[in-house]
């Protein structure tokens, strides 16, 4: 059953009841909230996606509340337990939906060492994937959002998680927090786009998340080959300019944009030795959109991308 | 604090009551306890276990005991979690290893002698308590004579301070028994050197002389470990002398595999008799009878019950019933979908800190340290600074994304 079929009075249901349980590939998350907007927010955000039966087993269970003490009733505020525990400081009460995003974010990034995550976004074409490893205010998700809207499957904007036995890319699939001008670019660019409110005044600026398509969530458990690697970065006025890197300055790269390359030790080191061998990596310096993508399709239907591993 | 004699009739079997864990409780601990337990659990009672567990910081414990019960098979999601504890675990160990070959040189040169304490010492012995295991620091006991020479070496060596209050600072240095912790660049670890088990001018005062003569030594490593009964007697005062046994249900698992392997040389009984002279020559009677009544209790350990058993009528009365009354509230994690406490559920452990406060310091300094405490909580500070009796600062929401990376 996928989460819109609930209707939005079952998500609050389920919200106040034992939790809205969501597949989201890779990993499964349970939601808990009283927070009365939040219902019809999941329901356009994952409404796609598959329900997880709850009570059950998750990687990530997260309860959003109001602050109900009396000394906060002047400044509402919201805020996150992850299991039991408050791990954030509180939001203020009218941003519930990216003290959310946050939380489930660092559950994930702390609880999926079982795989090498990396801190990138990931698309494909069939069955070979394209991992963008990036630092935060890289481009990396308009770039994820804008290739997903231009023929690519959305694995992820967030985690490349690159599965130990086979090197396969699972699908980790989550709304996409769109930033500040890439609000608009990625409406220009499809108006069709499902998006969240637009949270002005947040640490990030502003913030908007955008809703992965029906048929993107309906592959979350469709795995990928890593075919090529591009690291992304934005400048203003530039155009796109995709150059090829040596895979030492790819390893160095990959190995600081992974959350839990240190922690697995030897297999870590292996698994990134790995990915490099069998695939393709480039950096990209980009500021026109289109033309970046142009580059990239390129690069997807060349040779370079292809490499079988041996 | 003189143990008082029990007032107990001499027909009732001499135990101290406590009271039954929560439910959430009982399920992580006979798991842990006898992993074959968790055959019998559906989706969502592994949930509840694992993240109990998480909370417990005995994740990687609980991974390593069902790795070692071929008859138990975890639902996929579940064997991912635990396998990603276990990941955790021997990433944690190795990063104990390495400080410790880092730091080696250093105390060898400037301490007479030094003692790994707790999990740095279990590791590094090899211990069947160690499996598992999630150290977040590392503990260093060198003679007080020693302190001063191996502090400038270790700063000389990379090693400093983490920007720290100077009340804190000053607390720890006059009213501790260790200084306040160090780090070094490419160090995962932070390191706490001790120079005493328990604060210098509290209650009890176990004699560091007795310690350090009993002490043994580790296979390949110039650092010592303190004996099999003085390891265990550390980990009850930790938890009865030290704190307010806020989530501490990792003692009352330590406690037991601690005596089992012990007690694999001469005997369980042999053990308990030889742990429980200890405990009288060393003033920690009071906190291993509470501890071993816990694991006894809880934890179903056999050598708590044996232990429990031997002590039953060495304390006794109205302040042991209050404090195994008060701990049982707190020692064991909440449940990980409990709805924030009010006050009413706090007290306890306000009780708590004031009686470890009464244990560790004269009374007229405990009074001064809680209001210093108070005055600060209610005076927030411009960025939190890590306060000296929770060395756990607070999560700031930066820690989100680069969660392992802090760690590292």
């Amino acid at each position: 059953m996928l989460v819109h079929e609930l209707g939005v009075d079952g998500v609050a249901a389920r919200l106040r009841g034992d939790g809205l349980g969501i597949d989201l590939g890779a990993a499964a998350v349970c939601i808990r909230s009283d927070i009365d907007e939040l219902p019809s927010l999941l329901s356009r955000l994952y409404g796609d996606f598959d329900v997880a039966a709850a009570p059950g087993l998750f990687d990530v269970t997260v309860q959003l509340k109001v602050e109900r003490a009396w000394w906060r009733r002047l400044r509402p505020q919201v805020n996150l337990w992850l299991d039991g525990e408050r791990e954030f400081e509180p939001f203020p009460r009218d941003t519930p939906l990216p003290l959310l995003e946050w939380g489930i974010n660092y559950g994930l990034a702390s609880r999926l060492s079982c795989h090498l995550l990396l801190h990138a976004g990931v698309v494909a074409r069939g069955d070979k994937a394209l991992v963008l490893p990036a630092m935060p205010g890289s481009g990396k998700s308009t770039l994820t959002a804008y290739l997903s809207r231009r023929g690519y499957r959305l694995l992820s904007d967030e985690f490349g998680v690159i599965r130990l036995d086979d090197r396969l890319v699972l699908p980790l699939l989550r709304p996409v927090a769109l930033k500040n001008a890439s609000i608009d670019v990625l409406r220009a660019a499809d108006p069709a786009l499902t998006l969240g409110p637009s949270y002005p005044r947040t640490r990030k600026g502003t913030v908007a998340h955008m809703a992965p398509s029906a048929s993107d969530a309906r592959a979350v458990h469709q795995p990928a080959r890593p075919a090529a690697i591009v690291f992304p970065q934005y400048v203003p006025g530039a155009g796109a300019e995709l150059r090829p890197l040596e895979p030492a300055r790819t390893f160095g790269r990959l190995a600081v944009n992974s959350f839990n390359y240190d922690v697995l030790g030897p297999q870590g080191f292996e698994a990134l030795c790995d990915v490099i061998e069998t695939t393709s990596a480039h950096s990209l310096v980009y500021g026109d959109l289109a033309a970046a993508v142009s580059h990239i399709d390129a690069l997807m239907a060349g040779p370079a991308a292809g490499a079988e591993p041996t | 604090m003189a143990d008082r004699p029990a007032r107990r009739g001499a027909g009732r079997r001499a135990q101290l009551r406590v009271p039954m864990p929560p439910a959430h409780v009982a399920l992580l601990l006979s798991a842990v306890m006898s992993p074959a337990a968790a055959q019998s659990f559906d989706a969502p009672t592994w949930d509840l276990v694992i993240r109990t567990a998480r909370r417990a910081r005995l994740l990687g414990t609980l991974a390593a005991r069902l790795a070692s019960a071929s008859s138990v098979s975890p639902p996929e999601r579940a064997r991912r979690l635990l396998e990603a504890a276990a990941i955790e675990s021997r990433f944690r160990q190795a990063k104990v290893r390495y400080l410790l070959a880092t730091i080696a040189p250093v105390i060898s040169r400037s301490a007479s002698t030094a003692l790994l304490l707790k999990g740095a010492a279990y590791v590094m012995q090899s211990r069947a308590v160690a499996a598992g295991r999630l150290p977040a620091d590392v503990d260093v006991l060198v003679p007080r004579a020693d302190l001063q020479a191996v502090e400038s070496a270790l700063l000389d060596a990379g090693w400093q301070y983490d920007a720290i209050d100077p009340y804190d600072d000053r607390y720890y240095r006059r009213w501790s028994h260790e200084l306040p912790p160090m780090r070094a660049a490419g160090q995962a670890l932070e390191l706490d050197l001790h120079h005493a088990i328990l604060p210098p001018y509290g209650r009890v005062r176990p004699s560091i002389a007795q310690l350090l003569d009993a002490s043994e030594p580790i296979t390949g490593q110039p650092f010592r470990a303190l004996c099999a009964t003085d390891q265990i007697l550390h980990v009850a005062a930790h938890l009865f002398q030290d704190g307010d046994c806020a989530n501490r249900l990792r003692d009352l698992v330590d406690f037991d595999f601690l005596f089992a392997e012990a007690a694999r040389i001469g005997g369980a009984d042999f053990f308990a008799d030889a742990l429980t002279q200890r405990a009288r020559n060393l003033g920690l009677t009071r906190a291993l009878a509470y501890t071993a009544s816990f694991a006894a209790e809880w934890a179903g350990s056999e050598g708590g019950a044996l232990v429990a058993e031997r002590l039953a009528s060495s304390c006794g009365g109205s302040t042991t019933v209050a404090v195994i009354g008060l701990a049982a509230r707190v020692i064991a994690p909440v449940h990980p979908d409990a709805e924030p406490e009010g006050v009413g559920a706090r007290l306890p452990l306000l009780l708590l800190s004031a009686r470890s406060l009464w244990l560790r310091m004269p009374p007229h300094k405990g009074v001064q340290h809680a209001l210093a405490k108070l005055l600060r909580r209610l005076a927030p500070s411009h960025g939190r600074v890590a306060d000296a009796d929770s060395a756990h600062p607070s999560a700031g929401e930066e820690k989100a994304l680069m969660h392992t990376k802090n760690l590292a």
